[in-house]
C-alpha cells in the first residue's frame, strides 16, 4: 500500500510564485487564497489497485463521497450505445439484500443530502454527502455496489431502469426545443467512431437490445477496484477511515480488463462546416463550435477566456441590433471539448448577415479588449470561483476525483491555477487565435420547420 | 444526472419504517463476462447508524445601525471569502407587476453604458458577483467576493444599491424579454406547463403578474426605481454577512457606506392590486366539484408535463419549516407512484412558495404522453390522500431528518448560512435569537402539517394542468374522470 501525503504549502509557493515569462508579468494569488485553494490531502492505493484521497474538512459533521471508475459511454460496445449510462442508473437498484427502497431509506438514516451519479464520455462518478455518522455504511454501500452490482442485477431491475432512461432521454433531448442539437454538433467536430462524437444517452433501439447478461458483464469487466478511485473529504477521523475502506474495499479482486486505445481527434478544418437543422421551435438560432484542447492541457484553463470574447462579441451584436441574445458554453473532456456560442437572432435579420458578422467579430479578439486587465480579471474570477467551488464538501471531494484519473493526480484543479497564473497575455492571444480563429469549427444553422422534430433534425446530405 | 436528480435523489419514498430484518452479507461469485474469476468475496456485515449528534449553530452577532438598518454578521473562516445579502420588502405601493419587471431587469442593468455596467466590470476584475432577485416577494441584493477585496467589493454593492437609473430602453428590453418568454406552444412542455401555472393559477404571484399585458404596459422606470430606492430606506432592510471578515471590518465598511441611507418606517408589507387584466385569458380553471384539468397542446410531443397548482390563503402566517415538510411529503409520494413503481418519469420538480399569508406548492413530471392521463390521476389521487388520511409522527419524523440533515451541511457554508438567516428574516425571528436543530424544527409537528394540508390540499382548488399532445391525452383524461378544458393552444 503506498502512501503519499501531499502538503498544502509545497503547492502555496508555487502558485504564489510568478513563473511565467515574456511580458507581461503574471499575478500571484493571493497567499490567503492559495493556502485555502491548496487543500491537503492523502493519495494512496490498496494492494487491489483502488486509488484511495482522503481529505479532512472540520467545519460540519459531514462526509462526501466521490466514487470514480474510468468507464465512460467510451466503452458502450458495439450497438448497445448508452449502457454505461444506464448501468449508472442500476445501481441505485439496491445492493446486496437491500432493495432500492431499503437503499434509499438507509442512506437517508445515514443523513444523505445528495445522493446522485453522472456518466460522461470518460467516467462514471457516484457522489453522496451523508452526516458523519452515516459514513461507516456509506463506504459500506460503494464497496457492495462495486463488489456484487452486478450478480444481483435481475430483468425486473433491467425494465425499470431502461423505462427511467427512455424517459430521460425524451425529456432532455428527443421532447426538448434544440435538443438533438448539441449532440448533431459533436458528431460534426468529432470524426465518426470517435466516443465524443455521441452523447452517453444512448439510441432507444440500442438500449432495447441491452439484456441482464451484457449489464452483468460491463459490471464485471469495468466496475473493479483497480479501474477506481474513492475521495473522501469530510469531517474524517482519517485512521479509522482508512481502516474502513481497507475492510470494505480490500477483498474485492482486481480485474484484467483492457483500456481502450486512445482515438485520435480530427484534423483542424480548411473551412468551417455548416449544419442546417430543421427544428418545431419557436426562434432560429446560430450556433459557432469549435474543438477546444483535452482539460489536462497546460492551456486548458487560458480557453475560458473565450467566454468573455464571446461576450464581446454578443454585445456588439447586440447594439446592432443583430441578435435579441446570446450566450456561450465549454465543455472540457479527457481527449479534447467544444466550445459554443450560441445566438438568437433579431427578427429580420437574415441568417447570412449574421453569420457574415459573426464570422467577421470572432477572430478579432483584440478589439474586446483581451488585454492585460481582462486576463487578470479573468484569474481573478476563476480564483474566486473555485474558492466558491471548496467552500462545500461535496464540491471539494469532486475537484480531487476530476484529477485523479489524470496523470496530474487529484491537485491537477490547482495545478489548472497554477498554470492560469504563469500564462502571459501572448499566451492567451495564442490559444483565443488557436481555437476561435483557426481551430475546427461548426457553424449550425437552426431553422424553424413546424413539420419538424422540436428537437430538431438534420437537413439530408449533410 | 442532472440537477434535477440531485434532487430527486436527495430523499426516499415516504415509508418511514427502518430496515429492521437482520441483514445477511452477500457472498457472491462473479465469473460473467471472463473477465474475472471470483472465487467469493465477503464484505464486513452492514455497520449500523448511530444517532444524530448535536451539531452546534453558527454565532451572529446583530448590530442596529443609527438609521435602522440590521447587521447580522457570521463569521467564518475557514475560506477566504464574503458573502453579502441585503433583504426588503418591497414599497407598499408597488405593484406586482413592477416588482416582477424589477427583478427581471437585472440582466438589462448589466448591459450598456450605465452606472451597474460600470460597477460590474470593477467587480468581475476583484472576483466579486452580484446579482439582484425577488424571492418570496423580497427584494434580494447579493454579492460574493474573496475577503481580500470585501471593503472594496461593498463599496461597490452600495453603488449598484444605490443606482436608480432605470432609463426607458432598458425596462424596455426588459418587458420585452418578459413577453417574449411567456407563453410560446414550441417551448418545452416543461416551460409551457409552468406558463400556464402562471397564467391559470396565478402561481408565481410577481411572476404571475408580469404575464398581463395593461399590468406590464404600466410599468415604468420611474416605478422600478422607486422600488429600488424604496429598498434602501425601508425599516425592514437587512444586510447578512458571513465569511472571513471581522466584525470591525464589517461595521466600518458598512457603517461608511450605507450611512446616509434612511431607514424609514416599515412600509405595510401588502402590495396593492395588480389591475385587471385586459389580456386574453387563460381558459378559467374554477374550483369544482368534479376534476377540472386544463389541457394544453403541443403537437407531436412524446411527453407530456403532467402537474398541479396547490395554492391557499391561511388564517395566520405558516413557520417555512412546515410549508417545506409538507412540500417534501407531496415530493417524496408523488416520486414514489411515479417514478419508483412504475418508471414513468425522469424525475418529479417541486416548488414551495410563499407570499405573506398565501402559500403555494407545485408539483410537476414530464411522462410519456401513453402514461399521462394515468400519471395526472395518481398525482390527484395521492394529494387526496394527503389531505384525507392521518399525518403521522413517522411522516414527520422523515420530514425533519432531511430538513436537519439538509441544515447541518448548509451551515457549513457561507452561502448556506444566508440562507439561512433569509428564512429567519422571512419569519420575523432576529438573526441572533438561540437556534438549535430542536428549535428550528419546533413548528414542525403532526398537527402543524395536517393543519396546512387540510388548507392547502383541498380537491375542489386543485389546479391541474397537462401540456402535451392533446389528440393522444384528452380522451384518456376524460376516461379517468377529468372534466377537461382546452385544448388550449
Amino acid at each position: 500500500m503506498a502512501s503519499r501525503s501531499t502538503a498544502a504549502l509545497a503547492l502555496l509557493a508555487s502558485l504564489s510564485a510568478s513563473t511565467g515569462c515574456g511580458s507581461p508579468k503574471p499575478t500571484a494569488v493571493p497567499e490567503a487564497e492559495a493556502r485555502a485553494i491548496a487543500l491537503p490531502f492523502e493519495d494512496y492505493r490498496l494492494p487491489n489497485g483502488l486509488r484511495v484521497v482522503l481529505s479532512e474538512d472540520h467545519r460540519a459533521p459531514v462526509a462526501s463521497i466521490v466514487v470514480t471508475y474510468a468507464v465512460g459511454s467510451r466503452e458502450d460496445p458495439p450497438g448497445k450505445s448508452g449502457l454505461a449510462h444506464l448501468f449508472e442508473h442500476a445501481l441505485f437498484e439496491g445492493v446486496g439484500a437491500l432493495t432500492a427502497d431499503e437503499l434509499l431509506r438507509k442512506m437517508d438514516e445515514a443523513g444523505q443530502v445528495g445522493m446522485n451519479a453522472q456518466t460522461s464520455m470518460d467516467s462514471t462518478q457516484y457522489l453522496e454527502t451523508v452526516s458523519t455518522r452515516g459514513l461507516p455504511f456509506a463506504l459500506w454501500m460503494e464497496a457492495s455496489r462495486m463488489a456484487f452490482a452486478g450478480a444481483t442485477f435481475t430483468q425486473a431491475k433491467l425494465d425499470r431502469v431502461r423505462g427511467v432512461v427512455e424517459e430521460e432521454r425524451k425529456e432532455r433531448y428527443e421532447n426538448a426545443p434544440y435538443g438533438n442539437v448539441p449532440e448533431l454538433i459533436a458528431g460534426a467536430l468529432y470524426p465518426a467512431g470517435h466516443p465524443y462524437a455521441r452523447y452517453p444517452i444512448g439510441t432507444v433501439a440500442e438500449l432495447e437490445s441491452i439484456t441482464v447478461d451484457d449489464v452483468k458483464r460491463f459490471h464485471a469487466t469495468h466496475y473493479t477496484p483497480d479501474t477506481a478511485t474513492i475521495v473522501v473529504v469530510g469531517d474524517l477521523d482519517r485512521a479509522a477511515c482508512k481502516r474502513m475502506i481497507e475492510a470494505d474495499f480490500g477483498p474485492i479482486p482486481r480485474g484484467t480488463a483492457t483500456p481502450l486505445p486512445t482515438p485520435a481527434v480530427t484534423a483542424p478544418a480548411a473551412k468551417a462546416q455548416v449544419l442546417t437543422i430543421r427544428a418545431d421551435v419557436a426562434q432560429p438560432r446560430t450556433y459557432l463550435a469549435w474543438v477546444t484542447p483535452p482539460e489536462t492541457d497546460r492551456n486548458a484553463a487560458l480557453v475560458g477566456i473565450a467566454h468573455a470574447v464571446a461576450g464581446g462579441v454578443r454585445e456588439r451584436m447586440l447594439g446592432a441590433r443583430l441578435v435579441e441574445s446570446g450566450w456561450s458554453h465549454l465543455d472540457a473532456h479527457a481527449l479534447g471539448g467544444v466550445f459554443i456560442a450560441e445566438f438568437t437572432p433579431t427578427k429580420g435579420t437574415s441568417t447570412d448577415a449574421l453569420d457574415e458578422e459573426l464570422t467577421r467579430w470572432f477572430p478579432r479578439y483584440r478589439q474586446y479588449g483581451l488585454d492585460q486587465e481582462l486576463l487578470d480579471g479573468w484569474r481573478r474570477h476563476f480564483v474566486s470561483t473555485l474558492l466558491d467551488r471548496l467552500d462545500d464538501t461535496l464540491q471539494r471531494a469532486e475537484a480531487l476525483a476530476s484529477g485523479a484519473t489524470s496523470a496530474e493526480g487529484p491537485a491537477q484543479y490547482a495545478g489548472t491555477l497554477q498554470r492560469l497564473q504563469a500564462a502571459t497575455l501572448t499566451d492567451a492571444w495564442q490559444v483565443t487565435n488557436d481555437v476561435l480563429a483557426t481551430g475546427h469549427r461548426v457553424v449550425a444553422h437552426v431553422v424553424v420547420d413546424p413539420s419538424a422534430p422540436r428537437a430538431g433534425a438534420l437537413v439530408v446530405g449533410q | 444526472m442532472s440537477a434535477r436528480e440531485r434532487r430527486w435523489a436527495a430523499s426516499i419514498a415516504l415509508v418511514a419504517a427502518s430496515c429492521s430484518a437482520p441483514f445477511v452479507p452477500f457472498a457472491g461469485r462473479r465469473t460473467e463476462g471472463g473477465a474475472r474469476e471470483v472465487a467469493s468475496v465477503v464484505l464486513p456485515p452492514m455497520p449500523s447508524i448511530s444517532a444524530r449528534a448535536s451539531a452546534a449553530s453558527p454565532t451572529v452577532v446583530r448590530q442596529v445601525l443609527p438609521s435602522g438598518i440590521t447587521l447580522c454578521l457570521v463569521e467564518m473562516h475557514d475560506l477566504p471569502s464574503v458573502a453579502v445579502e441585503a433583504l426588503a420588502r418591497p414599497p407598499a405601493d408597488a405593484t406586482h407587476a413592477a416588482i416582477g419587471v424589477w427583478g427581471a431587469s437585472d440582466r438589462e442593468r448589466f448591459r450598456g453604458d450605465g452606472l451597474s455596467v460600470a460597477v460590474g466590470h470593477e467587480l468581475f476584475k476583484l472576483g466579486a458577483r452580484y446579482d439582484t432577485d425577488v424571492d418570496h416577494g423580497a427584494l434580494t441584493f447579493t454579492m460574493s467576493t474573496p475577503s481580500a477585496s470585501f471593503p472594496r467589493a461593498f463599496q461597490l454593492m452600495e453603488r449598484a444599491m444605490g443606482d436608480d437609473d432605470f432609463n426607458a430602453r432598458m425596462v424596455r428590453r426588459t418587458k420585452e424579454g418578459l413577453r417574449a418568454g411567456h407563453f410560446d406552444a414550441s417551448e418545452g412542455v416543461d416551460r409551457v406547463w409552468t406558463h400556464a401555472a402562471v397564467r391559470a393559477a396565478g402561481a408565481w404571484t410577481d411572476s404571475a403578474a408580469t404575464d398581463r399585458a395593461d399590468a406590464l404596459d404600466a410599468v415604468d422606470g420611474a416605478m422600478l426605481a422607486h422600488i429600488q430606492r424604496g429598498a434602501r430606506e425601508a425599516a425592514s432592510l437587512t444586510i447578512d454577512v458571513a465569511g472571513d471578515v471581522h466584525a470591525d471590518a464589517v461595521a466600518a465598511a458598512i457603517g461608511s457606506a450605507v450611512a446616509e441611507w434612511n431607514a424609514k418606517p416599515a412600509p405595510t408589507a401588502t402590495p396593492t392590486a395588480t389591475p385587471t387584466s385586459t389580456t386574453p385569458p387563460a381558459p378559467a380553471l374554477a374550483p369544482s366539484a368534479t376534476r377540472p384539468a386544463l389541457l394544453i397542446d403541443a403537437p407531436g410531443t412524446s411527453q407530456a408535463a403532467v402537474g398541479v397548482v396547490l395554492t391557499a390563503t391561511l388564517d395566520a402566517p405558516v413557520e417555512h419549516v412546515t410549508a417545506e415538510g409538507l412540500r417534501e411529503l407531496v415530493l417524496r409520494r408523488v416520486r414514489h407512484l411515479l417514478r419508483d413503481e412504475r418508471s414513468w418519469t425522469y424525475g418529479v420538480e417541486t416548488d414551495e412558495n410563499r407570499h405573506h399569508r398565501t402559500v403555494e406548492i407545485t408539483v410537476r413530471a414530464d411522462v410519456g404522453t401513453e402514461h399521462a392521463a394515468e400519471a395526472t390521476r395518481l398525482m390527484v389521487d395521492a394529494l387526496k390522500g394527503l389531505q384525507n388520511e392521518v399525518i403521522t409522527q413517522a411522516n414527520v419524523d422523515v420530514v425533519r431528518e432531511a430538513f436537519l440533515d439538509r441544515r447541518e451541511t448548509a451551515l457549513a457554508t457561507a452561502h448556506g448560512v444566508l440562507a439561512w438567516l433569509r428564512l429567519r428574516w422571512w419569519n420575523d425571528i432576529p438573526c441572533d435569537a438561540a437556534s438549535t436543530a430542536a428549535t428550528a424544527t419546533a413548528p414542525l409537528t403532526v398537527e402543524s402539517l395536517t393543519a396546512l394540508a387540510r388548507q392547502l390540499l383541498v380537491p375542489s382548488s386543485f389546479h391541474v394542468i397537462v401540456v402535451g399532445d392533446a389528440s393522444a391525452l384528452r380522451r384518456g383524461l376524460e376516461r379517468s374522470g377529468f372534466d377537461v378544458t382546452g385544448p388550449w393552444r
